[in-house]
């Protein structure tokens, strides 16, 4: 595989968050390798409508797994973040969300390593 | 005996207001000053003292000296005054169910105050009781007022798209509820609130004065508090902790 989940996230830390740029690159990474992290673990419910990101986000929401359902939401949470970091320019991206968008990454790959 | 206009204890409440307002941090030397103000105050009037006192503690991000202290002020004196600035406090440490309740008594009371009617919104707001506010904003006409803050304006905003997404009534109390518990957990004040209408839904992002890690971990803890609460359907609503900006 040229790449993996890890790579997503070494990435998004490797970026400056000196630039706004960058830091809505930071989040939007972080995110993608949070999903990629959740989808090695989970198979989506294809039944779900939506494409794959709310397929697998709504599987894990609607699982009778209190952990699963946890991660769901901790995914979905990321997933905003990165809405907002792609989609609206006028909204300020920070130092903090692009940190926090990583740190909540790391602490989902922990959760996923446990589950 | 209410409070005069430009006393020493309105001079107080506008400076400890401003403060609160501005998420000022306070020196320590502000601290003390403030509260040597508040103990030659509660000599010539106890309830005020212990009001000021409520707000400093509150200023402090110490809450259960704010509760202490106001719920002394308004044993001796139940006025509107001390009332309102207990639900202020309360409010600003993120107690917000309880602030609620106490202010509507005051608004019972003020029906044509536009200042009691805000902070009532503002409250209504965070205790997740977004379908109370549009009965706010009928009273807001029927005053006639023009110059609504730009603050008020947007919590009317927010909760109508909250209002529309036809959530059961006590949906959004509940999760206000969580997130309080979670910020009093973490001694973390509510900032702002922000809603973006995304493609499958709302997001609703809550700016506190938590740190990163801080902010982290409360995510996190909301996201495991969810997921036991089988009774709560978030179809299309997202709902995350945003740390200080």
């Amino acid at each position: 595989m040229p790449v993996n989940e890890n790579d997503f996230l070494d990435f998004a830390k490797s970026l400056s968050n000196e630039f706004e740029i960058n830091r809505r690159n930071i989040v939007s990474r972080a995110y993608y390798s949070a999903y990629h992290a959740s989808i090695i673990t989970y198979k989506p419910n294809q039944n779900i409508d939506g494409g794959s990101h709310k397929k697998l986000i709504d599987s894990l929401i609607s699982s009778p797994d209190r952990k699963d359902k946890a991660i769901g939401y901790i995914l979905d949470q990321l997933k905003n973040l990165r809405v907002v970091s792609d989609y609206f320019l006028d909204e300020k991206v920070s130092v903090n969300d692009s940190d926090l968008a990583i740190r909540q990454t790391e602490a989902l790959h922990k959760k996923l390593l446990g589950s | 005996m209410p409070a005069q206009p430009d006393s020493t204890l309105n001079k107080l409440i506008e400076r400890l207001s401003g403060y609160a307002k501005d998420h000022t941090k306070l020196s320590e030397f502000t601290v003390r000053h403030l509260k040597n103000e508040a103990n030659i105050l509660m000599k010539v009037n106890p309830a005020e003292g212990a009001m000021i006192k409520g707000m400093i503690a509150c200023l402090e991000g110490d809450l259960e000296e704010c509760e202490k202290q106001h719920e002394i002020s308004i044993k001796l004196n139940h006025d509107l005054i001390f009332v309102q600035n207990y639900a202020s406090s309360l409010s600003r440490l993120g107690k917000n169910k309880y602030a609620y309740q106490l202010i509507k008594q005051v608004l019972k009371d003020n029906k044509n105050s536009a200042e009691v009617i805000y902070i009532c919104i503002q409250i209504a707001f965070y205790a997740g009781c977004y379908s109370d506010i549009s009965n706010y904003q009928d009273m807001l006409k029927r005053l006639k007022i023009n110059d609504i803050p730009d603050e008020t304006v947007r919590y009317i905003s927010y909760a109508n798209v909250m209002t529309n997404m036809n959530f059961p009534d006590n949906v959004f109390p509940q999760i206000s509820s969580i997130l309080e518990s979670i910020r009093l957990d973490h001694h973390v004040e509510t900032k702002q609130s922000y809603l973006f209408s995304i493609e499958d839904g709302i997001f609703h992002w809550e700016e506190t004065t938590a740190d990163v890690d801080t902010t982290v971990t409360m995510n996190i803890e909301l996201a495991e508090e969810l997921a036991i609460r089988e009774d709560l359907k978030l179809d299309g609503y997202t709902i995350a902790f945003r740390a200080h900006q």
